[in-house]
């Protein structure tokens, strides 16, 4: 210790610079709260609702991942501009054979990956082989969760010449080239795939209209535009997606400008930021259909009036408009709107009828009340607000004299639990899908042949004969109007036996800064950011 | 680990023998003001949790979706309504009867084991006292809510787990405390006094050690039921706790984020009910350990 | 001194045995089959088996317990399923965002609790010390997911000083300032709370030292009063504070959890509540493991600094 006034004036000194530090430091923090508007040499930054699990297109199964793939990638076809009609990509025609089994298809001339490699026969052939083929040298750098269901049919994959592929598939598939178009037909390049491995996921290379450029973790993935895209280079220089799991975040980093553009935006923000001149909204009814399993192995929804009881005991209405704000629609039977054609516009929704659901429930000899459990996911793809909605379904199914037990689960356990069907275990459960194709859904969740046992994920244990016959012709016909026809009937006899409670369809949502222009919500729930712009 | 380290908030005084002083303690406490607020609040609080039941409120579960989100003072729904059209007074009363129950019983937990294993080891020392200790430095080894979220990660998220998670990790503080305590209490005369009675150990024990110990536990219980009853709100903020329709005020916090720009009023309330009962807690907490140890002053 | 660097040093290995053990435990413990659960809903019974023969899943587990503490030490952490890459790479990233996010905390709560608890002390009942030991309480009750939240409502969204979350800015350039700008709001967020406690354990150190004899003599002596705080008080407070500094630390990484969470924070805390939910066991294991690990370091330091402060603790 030295004497004592030297020390007094340490203190002293130590003060000063004490008051000098927080004045900086409040002065720079003035000076980078000032960074203002972006301008059009800025990249567009998309708020987006999680952390890509990876950037493969063969390995991801989440909207969230597909929404950045189907910018880096293309697949041979691809969705129509707003509709999910098939239309030409990388290959620019095909032919399908009379029985529905060889699929031809021209490739491209001239189109390179962002790593240079020229896309030709081979690389198609590459891509398939490696999700589908066990001995594919490749085929480890999986897994490929949904390749088998939607290409399990392709027995081999044929180079006829650099501009010729054959798709050859063991049984006529009608989905196959539909499911071509969905994400997981988007394209990589093979020798990213050998330089990478496993890791191709976080290195990924492909066609598209925007290049890989960084992947910070939980912070963002950065695109830039490719110059020499085939249709055309985008506009804007790049686009950024940072993943925001709070969907309340979202809102508040577009309202501060940290982005550009956000998906998923809360119900009540939608209603609000409608109305704000500073942001614009869009949505855009999706091939989605939320409802609930009953469980038809036991009582009491074994008897049907007491499923079409719970139909009319819930009020839809009031679930989409109050509880969901208007982000979904009410759902009339087990095809979406968004599939067009297949969709069955003659059915009316169960109505909201609580006096002749309790007059059905009497009927069927509950009129003493009856108790149940009811499985609620916390949360999940495309299960919208899942616990609010529940509990609103638990309310007024109480009017009506069913007391619904609600127990939660975590998403990835509730998925093993009801998949696994609820038999014994709860008499209802939530559910949600979003499917590229009017067959995925009924095929695989309404079917005898689809009960859990099977494979499937009928969890409810609906079976109907004709029901089975339906979706069996329609998944091998070729004739497109009796394959609708076929839809048609089905969704008239699911609706009467009622082994769902048909609840709603999503409407997807943006909202944006209005400086972002070009942008236009497809019903396939992807983001195509090829045609961006900045606005003047 | 350092043998300084004590509750969260505590001074690193381990091994203060406290003397009883029976009932100068609540005149000691009648003079701090802050702390008779704190008394206060608290009793108006548990009173209210305790009496949700005849009160006349709201079923706290009905919900009316088309009168959601009302503000503060809205006609029938004095603190508004959630997100759901649910009143929000009846939720944060009966959401509270939850998280002091819940909050309470972890430090009853907590209490019982830490001091149960800080009184073996004080008092019978050598290995026993080394391997219990050991354990407990592995415990105390893990950040604090950091080892409560991987308990939950293991026992599954709920909020009876939740509340296990929380007891566990608070159980260093009081095997800690009440080993200082009873290790200066042994070697003191009394106790030899009572060895040459040849009373036997357990009876020393409990009946010489345990009541002597008392005032620690009370200070160190007093000083760590703030942080139970934040730190089980907090797990069920972050969805690791109640799970619907369980709701207690971490969950309601927890749900009113996703409503901050709309309606902050949601998350206002709850945030403020745990704020209220924790500060007042922690007045109490230090007008009673000045009370029980006024050398600590 | 030596002698105490050592004894203390010696003490670490124990705990660090316990540690692993009990992260190690987490596996065991956790309902279902590892493998499985490690390789997510999507694996193959070959996966599976495979991974079960790398992991010795199939043996007693004791040797499984050697396998795995063999892997950790190599650095091998395995593959997280969810994420699609080894779990090493993410929690050095992680954990390098909470660091910096835990440490400027720390920066604020010593800084700020100090100076707090020593004019508190000095102004020993006038309306200083009645402010400043309110004012500490008051940060130490106010639960910090609470305070995050007002944060973002009053000084991000209502006045726009500061982002609204994240680390940094998702494009152009980002220095240490931009950074720096995010970090006033969730740092400070996290402080508050070990900021009341430092400043109650300072005004209390402080107030046992002024109090004594021996700094009523060096008044009367004729040496300043400000001498006699910095030089007697203020060191008494610090040595006292150190070690409880330690502690602080081990709450600001856990507290770190809820503000990273409610400023999407790319920190450690955040990742483990996602893989608690997606069921990530090996990403919530490594991340545990390397916090406790840290901590349990952190700690060390501090009763080391401690001891080099204050003579009788390591003759003690």
């Amino acid at each position: 210790m030295q004497s004592n006034d030297t020390s007094t004036g340490r203190w002293r000194r130590r003060r000063t610079t004490l008051v000098a530090t927080a004045v900086v430091a409040a002065l720079i923090l003035t000076a980078c709260a000032g960074d203002g508007q972006a301008g059009s040499d800025d990249p567009v930054v998309v708020g987006q609702v999680a952390e890509p699990a990876s950037l493969d297109p063969h390995v991801v199964t989440a909207v969230n991942d597909f929404r950045i793939n189907i910018n880096l990638y293309d697949g041979l076809v691809q969705y129509a501009a707003d509709s999910l009609e098939v239309e030409p990509a990388l290959a620019v025609d095909w032919t399908i054979s009379d029985d529905g089994t060889l699929y031809t298809f021209e490739l491209r001339e001239g189109v390179e990956f962002h790593d240079g490699t020229p896309f030709d026969a081979e690389v198609v052939k590459f891509n398939f082989d490696r999700m589908l083929d066990e001995d594919h040298p490749y085929h480890d750098t999986g897994p490929f969760p949904l390749a088998q269901q939607f290409y399990g049919n392709l027995a081999e994959v044929r180079v006829v010449d650099e501009q010729t592929v054959e798709f050859e598939l063991s049984s006529p598939f009608a989905p196959f080239l539909s499911n071509l178009a969905y994400p997981t037909g988007l394209l990589i390049s093979p020798a990213a795939v050998e330089a990478h491995g496993e890791d191709v996921g976080r290195n990924p290379v492909g066609t598209g209209p925007y290049v890989f450029s960084e992947w910070q973790s939980n912070e963002f993935v950065t695109l830039e535009r490719n110059p020499d895209y085939w249709d055309g280079a985008p506009e804007v220089p790049g686009v950024v997606f940072r993943p925001i799991t709070e969907s309340q975040t979202r809102v508040n980093e577009l309202m501060s400008g940290g982005a550009d553009m956000i998906v998923e935006v809360p119900p009540d923000d939608v209603a609000a930021l409608r109305d704000d001149p500073e942001f614009m909204v869009g949505e855009q009814a999706g091939p989605h259909v939320w409802f609930l399993i009953l469980n038809l192995a036991e009582a009491p929804f074994d008897d049907v009036r007491m499923r079409k009881a719970v139909n009319m005991a819930i009020d839809k209405e009031s679930i989409v408009n109050d509880v969901l704000q208007g982000t979904a629609t009410v759902a009339n039977g087990p095809i979406a709107e968004a599939f067009g054609a297949a969709y069955n516009p003659d059915l009316e929704p169960y109505p909201y009828d609580p006096d002749a659901a309790r007059e059905l429930i009497e009927e069927a000899g509950y009129g003493d009340g009856v108790e149940g459990t009811f499985y609620v996911t916390e949360g999940g793809s495309g299960m919208l607000d899942p616990v609010a909605m529940g509990e609103a379904m638990q309310a007024d199914l109480r009017d009506v004299g069913i007391d619904a037990r609600i127990s939660t689960f975590e998403w990835n356990s509730f998925l093993n639990e009801v998949n696994a069907g609820i038999e014994g275990k709860a008499d209802m459960a939530q559910m949600a899908w979003m499917t590229a194709d009017p067959d995925t859904l009924p095929f695989l969740t309404l079917r005898s042949g689809a009960w859990p046992d099977e494979g499937g994920f009928n969890s409810g244990y609906y079976a109907n004969e004709r029901v089975d016959e339906l979706l069996e012709a329609a998944q091998i016909e070729v004739d497109e109007d009796a394959r609708i026809a076929m839809y048609h009937e089905m969704q008239e006899i699911v609706v009467e036996d009622a082994p769902w409670v048909f609840v709603a369809s999503w409407k997807q949502s943006v909202a944006m800064s209005p400086r972002v222009d070009g942008f236009e919500l497809h019903p396939s729930f992807l983001l195509r950011l090829h045609d961006l712009r900045w606005a003047d | 680990m350092s043998a300084s380290t004590a509750s969260p908030d505590q001074t690193p005084d381990d091994g203060v023998v406290v003397p009883r002083r029976g009932g100068t303690t609540w005149r000691r406490l009648k003079r701090n003001r802050l702390s008779v607020a704190g008394l206060i609040v608290l009793a108006i609080v548990v009173l209210l949790a305790l009496l949700a039941p005849v009160l006349p409120l709201i079923d706290p579960a009905a919900t009316n979706p088309a009168n959601r989100l009302q503000p503060i003072g809205s006609e029938g729904h004095l603190l508004g309504t959630d997100h759901l059209g649910r009143d929000l007074l009846s939720r944060l009363i009966w959401g509270g009867r939850t998280s002091l129950s819940v909050g309470v019983f972890a430090t009853l937990i907590a209490a019982s084991i830490g001091s149960l294993i800080g009184l073996i080891a004080g008092f019978f020392g050598g290995a026993t006292d080394n391997s219990l200790m050991r354990g407990i430095d592995v415990l105390m080894a893990f950040p604090y809510l950091l080892l409560a979220i991987a308990l939950v990660a293991v026992l599954g998220p709920g909020l009876v787990n939740a509340m296990i998670a929380i007891s566990i990790v608070n159980i260093p503080f009081f095997a800690r405390a009440v080993r200082g305590t009873t290790v200066s209490l042994v070697a003191s005369e009394y106790v030899d006094a009572a060895r040459a009675l040849a009373f036997s150990r357990l009876r020393i024990l409990f009946r010489e050690v345990l009541p002597n110990v008392m005032p620690t536990i009370i200070i160190t219980m007093s000083t760590t039921v703030g942080w139970m009853i934040t730190e089980t709100a907090g797990l069920s903020f972050l969805g690791l706790g109640a799970q619907p329709p369980t709701s207690d005020w971490g969950a309601m916090l927890g749900a009113g984020r996703e409503f901050i720009t709309r309606a902050p009023h949601v998350m206002i309330v709850p945030g403020s009910a745990i704020f209220l009962v924790v500060i007042s807690l922690n007045f109490l907490g230090d007008g009673l350990r000045d009370a029980l140890d006024p050398r600590l002053k | 001194m030596r002698a105490y660097v050592v004894r203390r040093g010696l003490q670490v290995i124990p705990v660090t045995f316990g540690v692993t053990l009990l992260v190690f435990a987490m596996m065991l413990l956790i309902p279902g089959d590892p493998a499985r659960a490690i390789l997510g809903s999507y694996a193959t019974p070959e996966n599976v088996a495979t991974l079960e023969r790398q992991l010795a899943l199939d043996r007693p587990p004791h040797i499984q317990y050697v396998t795995w503490l063999g892997n950790v030490v190599t650095g091998d952490f395995g593959r997280s399923y969810s994420l699609n890459r080894p779990v090493l790479d993410e929690i050095l990233e992680r954990f390098s965002a909470t660091l910096l996010l835990a440490g400027t905390a720390l920066l604020i709560t010593v800084v700020l609790g100090l100076t707090a608890g020593i004019i508190a002390a000095v102004k020993q009942h006038r309306w200083q010390d009645r402010a400043f030991t309110v004012g500490a309480l008051v940060g130490l009750s106010i639960p910090s997911f609470w305070l995050a939240m007002i944060f973002i409502v009053v000084f991000a969204l209502g006045l726009g000083w500061f982002p609204t979350s994240g680390m940094r800015p998702a494009f152009g350039p980002s220095g240490p300032l931009t950074v720096l700008h995010h970090l006033v709001l969730p740092a400070t967020a996290l402080a508050l709370v070990a900021a009341g406690v430092i400043a109650r354990l300072t005004r209390s150190s402080m107030l046992e030292v002024l109090r004594q004899d021996y700094v009523r003599t060096a008044t009367s002596k004729g040496i300043t009063r400000q001498s006699v705080i910095m030089r007697h008080a203020f060191r008494n407070a610090v040595v006292n504070v150190v070690p409880v500094i330690g502690v602080q630390v081990g709450f600001l990484l856990g507290g770190a959890v809820y503000v990273e969470t409610v400023f999407g924070w790319p920190g450690i805390g955040r990742m483990l509540v996602t893989a608690i939910g997606t069921r990530d066991i090996l990403l919530v294991q490594g991340g545990v493991l390397l916090v406790a690990i840290t901590y349990v370091l952190i700690n060390l330091a501090a009763d080391l600094v401690q001891a080099a402060l204050d003579p009788r603790i390591r003759l003690g």
